[in-house]
């Protein structure tokens, strides 16, 4: 049996077990308010029970609800990498990022990121020539960004404001290995190469932020955590994925369209050079 | 629908595209733990002592901090040379000095360089910033491959290398890279270098590109970049397959240069070859797979021949997939 063939088994085990096991919490669900409490609860129940996380509140309904909002977010990366053929920093920095900003009443939270990735970014420029040993530079834009942020608590406490709302910690560490890659790509390839990693980035993490911010998505999830058996099954499909990423049919295209690929007898003139050589 | 129309041009071209690479190629054909023989440069440049193919001779290794401040006494009397990572890719963090000026190193682009800047190369390279996963590397002081000739006119401040794209130990694709002024030297082709698609039978270019598009002179020479012939193309040729089949890789992109002095000499070898060859020979490989797997069902003995390593590779891929 093929590799691939595997693959495809397994998944849709994965996913025909999911399914049945989303048919009994829904089938448990309906006996208990039948029965309206009566009978005494059996280990099923209980592990339904435990695992539906839909009641929590607080602390506890955010945490869980990243847990599983997290490979939600990862699979919609896995599509935009290997479906679409984006590039990005990172694999899973947009997953973060997205995850954080996924409330989109945070306008200022996002302002807030964007200003500390840009004023990071111009810091980093700045020491490239003190010649910083890789660890210690990045531990140094650690630094830099976490007192960029305390700053801004800092405005924020002088403005009587709250700036827990503005302020994610979440995305904080991987803002430096972002502002890393950011500046290796603007030297090796150029600004305009960079800013498009950059936007291909931020596209990412804004349809990570748009689907992971749909509430009955994160309500569903938590009451039905069993779903990301779904996830898993496509991220195994994902993962023997062997056709064109959409990107590479425009990259490709040129070799389709171009006409002629026979070797036509042309002479070196020396005194017709191209204008670049002259320039030099 | 315009999808679909080009997903299936695609196919008909026989396109390699870059999921397919890795889950066919690399993934089921380049066992991991093969993949150091390659990304390792000094373990490649071992390799090929052992199996008598010529590469250029590493001068000094520097693998430690120590090794940094001695920099100095290490490069004493070179005045020509090339500074890589071990383990880099794509080309980075490669320095390439043609002279000495004074005190200072003079850059393949004209730049002068101090010793400090070296040691800042140096220190770079070791403490793994061009390395596959940012891992602790060592820096290669290597002999500086001379322009061959033959090649001269179609250089921009640099050494063109071929690389060949060897299927299971057979070529099955190849292409001439050449620097520009663009890529500064190199001849990697998204540094904007030059990729010119090579018929495997006569050795000499058909086709070329730039930037993944057309191009049909040198834009910085003017040279034409149709019908150049490489300089003893049949002993590329084989010296890839001997390097393929000694690295006992499925799928493998071997780089060669041409020394103006010594002839052809293996540079370094890639365990994920890049898919722009296709451009540049304005075919798809899946074509090329097909028929030497097809000539390898119909001719077993010839795997014979070859080394035991790439013999287990050549046996896994045709029965463990």
């Amino acid at each position: 049996m093929s590799r691939t063939m595997c693959v495809w088994l397994i998944a849709a085990l994965i996913a025909v077990a999911t399914l049945a096991i989303s048919l009994e919490r829904r089938q448990q669900a309906k006996e208990i308010a039948a029965e309206n409490g009566t009978s005494m609860p059996n280990w099923r129940t209980h592990v339904f029970q435990a695992t539906s996380f839909a009641d929590l509140s607080g602390a506890d309904r955010e945490i869980a609800a990243i847990l599983v909002l997290i490979p939600v977010a990862a699979f919609i990366i896995c599509i935009f990498r290997n479906v679409i053929g984006l590039t990005t920093y990172g694999s899973f920095s947009p997953a973060l990022i997205g995850l954080a900003f996924r409330n989109w009443d945070n306008g200022p939270g996002l302002a807030v990121f964007l200003a500390i990735l840009f004023a990071a970014w111009l810091i980093r420029r700045r020491i490239e020539s003190l010649h910083l040993l890789q660890i210690p530079r990045s531990a140094l834009m650690l630094t830099i960004i976490c007192a960029l942020l305390l700053g801004f608590l800092a405005l924020a406490r002088f403005r009587h404001g709250a700036a827990s709302p503005v302020i994610n910690l979440f995305p904080l560490v991987i803002l430096v290995g972002v502002v890393e890659r950011f500046w290796m790509t603007e030297e090796e390839s150029g600004a305009w190469t960079s800013f498009r990693m950059l936007s291909q980035t931020l596209l990412a993490a804004m349809c990570v932020a748009v689907v992971c911010g749909r509430e009955f998505l994160t309500r569903h999830l938590l009451s039905h955590p069993e779903s990301l058996g779904y996830v898993a099954a496509a991220l195994l499909l994902l993962g023997r994925f062997t056709g064109y990423r959409i990107t590479e049919m425009f990259r490709f295209r040129e070799a389709e369209s171009n006409p002629t690929a026979t070797p036509t007898p042309v002479t070196v003139e020396v005194g017709r050079t191209s204008a670049s050589w002259r320039r030099f | 629908m315009v999808l679909f129309c080009a997903w299936k041009k695609l196919r008909q071209r026989g396109v390699l595209g870059i999921n397919r690479r890795n889950a066919d190629c690399i993934l089921d054909q380049n066992p991991r733990s093969l993949f150091a023989n390659v990304d390792n440069k000094l373990q490649m440049h071992n390799l090929c002592r052992r199996i008598g193919v010529p590469t250029p001779e590493i001068a000094a290794i520097i693998d430690s901090h120590r090794a940094i401040r001695r920099l100095g006494e290490s490069l004493a009397d070179a005045d020509d040379f090339v500074l890589k990572p071990n383990r880099g890719a794509g080309g980075r963090g490669i320095t390439v000095i043609t002279g000495r000026e004074g005190a200072a190193f003079v850059r393949s682009t004209g730049e002068r360089l101090q010793l400090d800047d070296l040691r800042q190369r140096a220190a770079d390279i070791v403490s793994g910033i061009y390395s596959f996963g940012n891992q602790p590397d060592s820096a290669l002081i290597q002999y500086r491959v001379q322009l061959h000739a033959a090649l001269a006119p179609y250089c921009f401040h640099g050494i063109p290398d071929v690389r060949v794209v060897l299927y299971r130990g057979e070529p099955a694709m190849a292409m001439l890279r050449l620097p520009t002024r663009a890529s500064q030297g190199r001849s990697n082709l998204h540094q904007g270098g030059l990729g010119a698609g090579i018929d495997l039978a006569t050795g000499s270019t058909f086709h070329a590109i730039q930037r993944e598009r057309f191009i049909a002179r040198h834009p910085d020479t003017g040279a034409s970049l149709l019908g150049v012939a490489v300089p003893c193309w049949h002993e590329v040729l084989e010296m890839s397959r001997r390097v393929a089949r000694a690295a006992g890789l499925g799928l493998v992109g071997v780089d060669i240069v041409i020394d103006a002095r010594r002839g052809p000499m293996l540079l370094e070898a890639n365990a994920r070859p890049g898919l722009a060859i296709q451009l540049a020979n304005n075919a798809g490989l899946l074509p090329r797979f097909a028929e030497i797997e097809s000539r390898q069902a119909s001719m077993p003995w010839t795997l014979k021949s070859s080394n035991a390593q790439c013999k287990v590779a050549a046996v896994r891929s045709q029965f463990g997939a």
